[in-house]
């Protein structure tokens, strides 16, 4: 436990960490101000729901505009619910899945794994359908907007500085001592051999609390401007809600029916599990490689290659390692604006992302076992 | 002399520049590729509408004359007939009642089943891509006389543009300059160039990311300062820095360029930018070679202002870590910057453009980054001068 207070004594003492946060914070800020154009809409709406409540489908909806007072938000609000839409009601999701297998032109048994989870689907749809959770009105059709800027800009935004830091605190913890010769000390006894788990522990302590830290500082701002509160509520599965695969347009299907609250809350421990794979990818370049430098670039192109991979195997048709491309952490941390939904074309499997991170977890934990143990057998020098 | 070679080679460490390559080769297959290989030349409709451009600079030259123009409709019309002779002899669409072009392109664009496919891909194959071909000819030559229209209703926006926007707009339309013929798909040639810069200026911070960094881990401050010649270092390694930069650049504009030219583009180089293939204004009258090497030099420009930034950055950090974690977000703004300034440069589509409405915005921008840039690398020149040693 010592040693454990040791190491993370070290990494909090760096002092680029507080000035990277800082920073981070600061381009935070500036991303939340690029969504100021749609603040007057989104407090509209907010400010309405007390009356109108939350369901289009509601005769009170349209009585509660009514009781408002006349202004041009009113009439566009009552414009955009006038006829009550459920995207789900009659929803057929293997001719979703036809429609998206033929964007993405996949064949073979890879077409059937595609098809088999749309088909895993359709109860998923029939539920939401006969929920009536799709008549949510949320942001109207600013809804896409507001979705899209929560989770694909602010949040994604606060997980890739979290995921960033993750693996330069790892780096670090691991490269310490070779930057201050201390190495030779250290590894050449007993103790200083199994320093390694503390090392692990205190970098991955410390990138999750400075990544709830990003989340707190950034959502708090978030939820203040864009009355982030008064949605919490809203089924994500408005239809005023969709994806995006290439230009067209399909319901927001997420695999279970999700209030914004639990899907931004799923959203948030999802990344935290994704700051501990890329912990322990880093870990795996900071044992294999003691150059602090080497090790980054050694995690960086592999990265790199990841998000190469799928586009490459597309192209090239070779759809199993599409799939595996995407199963990797840096696609599915790009994927985070769609997580926790069917994602079109770019998953084969239902809950494809949560099952990848903790099957990520698994794989880099081993890995990480390996090279450690590859590490207690090597000769200084 | 001598002191710069070592510092050189310290910078170009075989490691790095390996993991530069890498990077380039990923980037380039995973993203960039696709700019030019997978919409450019593959897709049937956009690889006619290359053709039908490159026959035209071929035939016609760098401009479209209206006899010309006439000349090219009456062999659009002779590719016509042929079609409708070949659709009329296809059993298989002759008997769903489809013959001739346009019937063929109603079924073409409305039937989706699985045997239409079938039926669509047959035809397509036997008589290789001619109703495409026509299709895509008729669509040019319609915006040979449409996009003048077009703008003379200033896109739609008249009461929008500034005096300077609205002169330049008449000034195209007066001299007939859409006339050009080109086939630079600027969408594509954009996402291809602020690509291209992203990794530029990733692939200069790399390589200049530890130059500072391992000064200070090797403790050679204390070795060069008590003598005189080690105190200028510094100069020779700011020399070395940008030097790298520029041959990063030379290496990096050769390699991308040299893929893009070969990708049956080079015939284009002399023709102007603006063109009724593509429909695009440029502020400037500008070939599609000379638009290439403007966004080469902004591209240029960043990596200096970038190896400024990171030379900097790496003087005052006394660890990998902390240089990288103080780069990431002044790279990060670069790279944007360059992606920002790359996507229809020079247009009113240009996103910073549209910001400011400052013609030649993308110009000023990545020169002042350049400059602040080389200020910023100029810093440890000048503080370290007379620094003394803890």
């Amino acid at each position: 436990m010592r040693l454990f207070r040791f190491e993370l004594g070290k990494l909090f003492r760096l002092p680029m960490l507080w000035g990277f946060l800082a920073l981070s914070l600061a381009l935070n800020g500036l991303f939340l101000m690029t969504g100021i154009h749609g603040r007057p809409w989104y407090a509209y709406v907010a400010s309405v729901l007390p009356v109108t409540f939350q369901r289009t489908d509601d005769p009170a909806f349209i009585a509660g505009l009514d009781t408002l007072p006349a202004e041009e938000f009113r009439e566009v609000l009552r414009a955009q619910t006038a006829q009550p839409r459920n995207a789900f009601d009659g929803m057929d999701a293997a001719a979703v899945g036809q429609a998206q297998a033929g964007l993405l032109g996949v064949t073979g048994k890879w077409a059937d794994i595609f098809a088999r989870k749309y088909e895993a689907y359709q109860p998923v749809a029939d539920e939401i359908a006969a929920s009536g959770d799709a008549y949510d009105v949320y942001a109207a059709e600013a809804t896409h907007d507001y979705q899209a800027f929560l989770i694909g800009v602010i949040l994604h935004a606060a997980l890739t500085e979290s995921l960033l830091l993750a693996v330069l605190l790892t780096l670090y913890a691991f490269g310490c001592e070779e930057q201050n010769r201390t190495d030779l000390l250290v590894f050449s006894t007993r103790a200083g051999r199994a320093l390694n788990r503390h090392k692990l522990a205190a970098a991955l302590c410390a990138s999750l609390l400075c990544c709830l830290l990003l989340y707190l500082l950034t959502l708090v701002p978030f939820a203040l401007l864009y009355r982030l509160r008064d949605f919490l509520s809203m089924h994500v599965s408005s239809s005023f809600n969709y994806i995006l695969v290439g230009v067209a347009r399909f319901p927001f299907m997420v695999w279970k029916p999700f209030r914004l609250a639990g899907y931004l809350g799923a959203s948030l421990a999802l990344g935290l599990a994704l700051v501990a794979v890329f912990v322990l990818g880093a870990a795996v370049c900071g044992l294999l490689l003691r150059n602090t430098y080497l090790a980054f670039l050694l995690w960086f192109t592999v990265s790199v290659g990841s998000l190469a991979l799928p586009m490459l195997c597309a192209d090239a048709k070779i759809w199993g390692g599409y799939f595996l491309g995407l199963c990797l952490p840096v696609p599915v941390w790009l994927g985070q604006q769609e997580w926790f939904t069917v994602q079109g074309i770019s998953t084969f499997l239902p809950w494809q992302e949560t099952v990848c991170t903790f099957a990520n977890l698994a794989v880099f934990a081993v890995l990480v076992l390996l090279a450690a143990r590859r590490f207690r057998r090597k000769d200084l020098g | 002399m001598r002191i710069l070679y070592y510092e050189l080679r310290k910078i170009w460490r075989l490691p790095i520049v390996l993991a530069i390559v890498v990077l380039g080769i990923l980037i380039y297959s995973g993203f960039l590729h696709g700019d030019i290989y997978g919409s450019h030349l593959r897709m049937p409709s956009t690889a006619a509408y290359c053709r039908i451009s490159r026959e035209w600079a071929e035939k016609y030259g760098t401009h479209m004359d209206e006899k010309e123009a006439l000349d090219a409709q009456a062999v659009c019309a002779e590719l016509r007939r042929n079609a409708d002779e070949q659709i009329a002899a296809y059993p298989p669409l002759a008997s769903r009642g489809i013959t001739d072009l346009n019937a063929f392109y109603g079924f073409y664009c409305n039937e989706h089943s699985e045997e239409a496919q079938t039926l669509k891909n047959d035809f397509l194959e036997r008589s290789n891509g001619v109703c495409i071909l026509v299709w895509e000819t008729e669509t040019l030559l319609k915006n040979y006389t449409d996009w003048y229209a077009y703008y003379n209703d200033g896109g739609g926006y008249a009461q929008w543009l500034t005096p300077a926007e609205t002169a330049r707009y008449d000034e195209v339309i007066g001299r007939r300059h859409l006339n050009g013929i080109s086939c630079i798909r600027k969408s594509d040639f954009d996402a291809y160039l602020a690509g291209a810069a992203v990794f530029a200026v990733l692939s200069v911070t790399l390589l200049l990311m530890p130059c500072g960094a391992r000064e200070h881990l090797n403790h050679m401050l204390a070795e060069q300062w008590p003598t005189y010649t080690g105190r200028n270092v510094i100069r020779y390694q700011l020399t070395a820095a940008l030097l790298s930069a520029v041959g990063l650049f030379m290496l990096e504009a050769f390699t991308l360029g040299g893929i893009y030219l070969a990708s049956q583009t080079k015939i284009f180089w002399g023709n102007p930018m603006t063109s009724f293939v593509s429909g695009d204004i440029l502020w400037f009258e500008l070939t599609c070679g000379g638009y290439m090497l403007v966004c080469l030099s902004m591209t240029f420009l960043l990596m200096l202002g970038t190896a400024g930034t990171v030379f900097l950055l790496s003087h005052f950090s006394n660890s990998y870590i902390n240089v990288i974690l103080k780069s990431g977000i002044f790279v990060f703004l670069y790279a944007t910057a360059g992606g920002a300034a790359m996507i229809s440069a020079l247009t009113l589509e240009n996103s910073l453009y549209q910001h400011v409405r400052v013609i030649g915005i993308e110009v000023i921008l990545t020169s002042a980054l350049c400059i602040l840039g080389f200020l910023a690398g100029m810093f440890p020149l000048i503080c370290r001068r007379k620094e003394l040693l803890e």
